[in-house]
């Protein structure tokens, strides 16, 4: 299709504010491998050692439950099944401090030793706490990306497997999991970089333990640059080699050994699926949705009248919050005018640039927020500029993937004879993207602005490199409970965004049609 | 060899409904379902497989009670429309899909695949994906998966449906023409009347989740029990009439005698449109106005207007009547049928 002047020109300005507000801040950080003096300290390559290997075990926990979980959730009926559904969903929508908070309460367990007396003991700061918290917010996007796999695939290749002799477990190895390859790997390497690059909540509950992004914001805080410019630089390489290895590994892997196995997995079919269901159930409850709603379920007595004053007079959490919400709506508001027109470009290939793009938004996504966040101070220190309006940029530039993503991947799915037969019909392009496109990907849009607004709101690393003196109430969070300040207020105004982020969740969920 | 006894059957899928159906599936014959969409073919096949849990009743195999039994054990071959060809695989690995879940011997599983690709005429095609083939080639790869299950049931959803019509009439003869070299017992699902007749040793005509009529082909087509066999199977032209006589009754201002016996105050006649003739003397003569002509290659078909009335006729002799020109039809009485309601018939 030919494209008109101001089509072009349209294209061309979104194109231009995506590299050099959205794509090139974020990775600008990478010049200074030739400025000169990249060195790794000793500490810093224990901190890198340290991430990989957290993140290499929760990434195997998750992917251990979240195929049998997935499968559950996407093949089978039960009572309750949405509600199991959107819950596994919270920890992506509550804010990570919150749930920082909230995991260091569970598995601290203080509520234990009330019980049971003071012997008992469950877990302290550290290694496994990190781990612990980890696998609480990277669980969802392994589920998430398995389901929607295999709700594409069609359930009659299943079928025809089970009529050729398959049972259950073969037919999962052989025909389901092979076709959601793709999404098994994808959702491991969301996972991974999560983890490699959360840093707020785990401050809370490193204790003495150091990931690479806690010491990117130490480094930062204490004013060693080149230090933390190089652990960043480090995050990224790892980060993008993840992604390139990642797309060539999906396409090499192939079915493993095919007649070893049916004997053994027809027994285990018929013997074991009320185990493996037992099992899942108990994972997905302990570990996951206790821990995540613990902070509103130990301290449901601070929602009265008092906590509610105090909240209202505490400055400090009342500014965090306000700040939180005039960014995140900025953010939400300039990425859904810029996200639609990019969702074109990339749905529909347009400059043959589709895939360059979907690339580089991957890219984003992988770069851990608190490399990312150096990388915007130091290229927006280039240029003097107001300390709220780089918050703005940074927010910006790490939610965009979240809007691109569902509104390129919506925009995928519609038929395009639809949209050619209201132009024989006699609309204009405008005209059939108005009446046919855009009511087909609103749901998209929608889950698009929850999840970019979510996304803003719940940020703490980027927020942290970024800013000195302003402070969302993320950053406020994490800074009161380094200090073993954290109030009645604050937990109340814990519970208010736990219970903002489940409205949220539910929207996003009737928005696509699954109620 | 195996027969397949449908007992008290009800199942649901999606829309979809089979209700209180009994029906016994011959051993060694080819039985085709005929019935519009959303009448139950496909869901009835489903049952049989195991794909599907019956809401009640049982489904009985050669004698066993398989019910509740799992797809994979109930050791039926299963065609699926639009052919469910494992998009991973090669077409090699889609057949030797069931074999390798049985046998260890390689070299057994070569030979097995080889042979069954070899029938379908695909062994050239062997290290193939599914995404590189033809439609007609997808559709032989899929019935040559179904034939290395080795089982004497084949159960075959709209095989020939996706086909284009000239691949369709030419795989038609072949499909029975493997089933008898293997001597299975097919119950092959179509929505279309014509390659019902063509392939069909049984018939069973279903609607609305019941099975209408069931029988031979011949039977079927010849004795219709219910006015919406006839209309399916066939063209049928459906006269209302007030019945006058044991065997007459009066149509447009005629009497019509017929040979079966009728009963009540109003009777619907049905007439074979092939059955009706031009021109000719004796009873039941009709006459008419040409509406429409149709030249179909083998045989002509009419449009003919009888007192507001349109009544079809096919025939196999040429003739150039053209629209407008009047004409006489004459019915044979041995060959009408007399129904109590014209058949409902769905939009």
């Amino acid at each position: 299709m030919a494209f008109g002047f101001s089509s072009k020109l349209l294209y061309g300005f979104v194109i231009l504010f995506f590299l050099f507000i959205v794509f090139f801040p974020p990775v600008y950080i990478l010049s200074y491998i030739f400025g000169g003096g990249f060195s790794l300290s000793s500490d810093s390559l224990g901190a890198v050692v340290n991430s990989f290997k957290i993140a290499l075990t929760v990434v195997a926990l998750d992917v251990l439950f979240a195929l049998p979980l997935s499968w559950i959730l996407a093949r089978k009926k039960f009572r309750h099944r949405l509600l199991v559904d959107t819950l596994v969903d919270m920890p992506l929508v509550v804010p990570t401090s919150i749930l920082g908070i909230s995991v260091y309460m569970f598995w601290g367990g203080e509520w234990a030793a009330s019980l049971f007396g003071p012997s008992v003991h469950l877990f302290s700061k550290g290694y496994w706490m990190i781990i612990l918290l980890h696998v609480v917010f990277t669980f969802p996007y392994l589920v998430r990306s398995i389901q929607a796999g295999l709700l594409q695939v069609s359930r009659i290749h299943e079928e025809a497997a089970r009529t050729l002799g398959a049972s259950a477990l073969t037919m999962y190895r052989t025909i389901s999991l092979p076709l959601v390859k793709k999404s098994v790997i994808s959702g491991c390497i969301l996972a991974f970089t999560r983890s490699l690059s959360e840093t707020g909540a785990t401050m809370m509950v490193a204790g003495v333990v150091k990931t690479a992004p806690v010491i990117v914001v130490e480094y930062k805080n204490a004013g060693s640059v080149s230090d933390a410019a190089a652990v960043s630089i480090v995050l990224i390489l790892a980060a993008a080699a993840l992604l390139v290895i990642a797309r060539f590994a999906s396409i090499k892997t192939r079915v493993p050994l095919f007649h070893v196995y049916p004997g053994t997995e027809k027994f285990l079919s018929a013997r074991f699926s009320g185990v493996r269901d037992a099992g899942v159930f108990f994972f997905v409850a302990g570990f996951i949705l206790l821990p995540t709603a613990f902070i509103v379920l130990a301290n449901i007595g601070v929602v009265n009248a008092s906590a509610f004053t105090a909240l209202i007079h505490n400055g400090l959490i009342l500014k965090g919050v306000v700040i939180s919400f005039f960014v995140a709506a900025i953010a939400t508001i300039v990425n859904l005018v810029f996200a639609i027109p990019m969702g074109v470009i990339i749905s529909k290939n347009k400059f043959r640039l589709g895939h360059v793009f979907d690339t580089l938004n991957d890219v984003i996504l992988l770069v851990p927020t608190s490399a990312l966040g150096l990388s915007l101070a130091l290229f927006w220190g280039n240029f003097e500029v107001n300390e709220l309006l780089v918050l703005v940029l940074a927010h910006i530039s790490f939610s965009f993937p979240f809007m691109v993503r569902p509104v390129s991947a919506a925009l995928t799915g519609v038929n395009e004879e639809l949209v050619e037969a209201a132009r024989t019909l006699g609309a204009t392009p405008y005209k059939s993207f108005k009446t046919i496109t855009f009511p087909l990907i609103k749901p998209a849009i929608i889950a698009g602005v929850i999840m970019t607004f979510m996304r803003s709101l719940s940020e703490t690393g980027a927020t942290m490199s970024v800013s000195r003196n302003i402070k969302t109430i993320t950053v406020v969070l994490v800074e009161l409970f380094e200090g073993g300040q954290v109030g009645e207020e604050a937990i109340l105004a814990c519970i208010l965004l736990f219970a903002l982020s489940f409205i949220f969740l539910v929207m996003i969920k009737r928005s696509h049609g699954e109620e | 060899m195996p027969q397949i006894n449908l007992v008290d059957l009800s199942a649901v899928e999606g829309v979809v409904e089979v209700k209180d159906l009994n029906l016994t599936i011959e051993d060694g014959l080819y039985t085709v379902v005929l019935g519009p969409s959303g009448s139950g073919k496909t869901t009835l096949l489903k049952v049989i497989a195991g794909i599907i849990s019956p809401v009640k009743g049982r489904v009985i195999i050669n004698g066993v009670d398989v019910t509740d039994m799992p797809p994979e054990k109930r050791g039926v071959g299963f065609f699926f429309q639009n052919y469910a060809l494992f998009p991973h695989m090669t077409v090699r690995d889609n057949v030797s899909y069931s074999i390798r879940l049985q046998k260890t011997d390689e070299d057994l599983v070569r030979q097995t695949v080889d042979e069954m690709l070899d029938l379908v005429g695909l062994l050239d095609w062997a290290d193939a994906f599914p995404n590189q083939l033809s439609g007609g080639m997808k559709q032989r790869v899929a019935l040559a998966r179904a034939l290395a299950r080795q089982s004497k049931i084949l159960l075959l959803d709209e095989p020939l449906t996706a086909l284009d019509a000239l691949l369709n009439a030419r795989l038609r003869s072949e499909l029975v023409g493997i089933a008898k070299k293997l001597g299975l017992t097919v119950v092959h699902v179509t929505p279309d009347q014509e390659e019902a007749m063509e392939v069909a040793e049984n018939i069973v005509v279903m609607k609305y989740g019941r099975v209408v009529q069931a029988g031979k082909e011949f039977d079927v087509y010849t004795k219709p029990c219910d006015p919406f066999v006839a209309y399916f199977l066939g063209e049928t032209n459906f006269l209302e009439a007030e019945v006058c006589g044991e065997h007459a009754a009066r149509f447009n201002g005629k009497t019509i005698e017929t040979e079966v016996r009728l009963e009540g105050s109003h009777a619907v006649l049905a007439i074979r449109s092939e059955k009706i003739e031009f021109d000719k003397r004796g009873v039941n003569t009709l006459q008419g106005r040409v509406v429409n002509a149709n030249f179909l290659g083998s045989l002509d078909r009419f449009e003919v207007d009888v007192g507001g009335q349109i009544v079809t006729v096919k025939t196999a002799k040429h003739t150039h009547r053209k629209i407008g020109d009047l004409v006489s039809l004459q019915l044979p009485p041995k060959d009408i049928l007399a129904f109590k309601d014209k058949p409902e018939v769905e939009m």
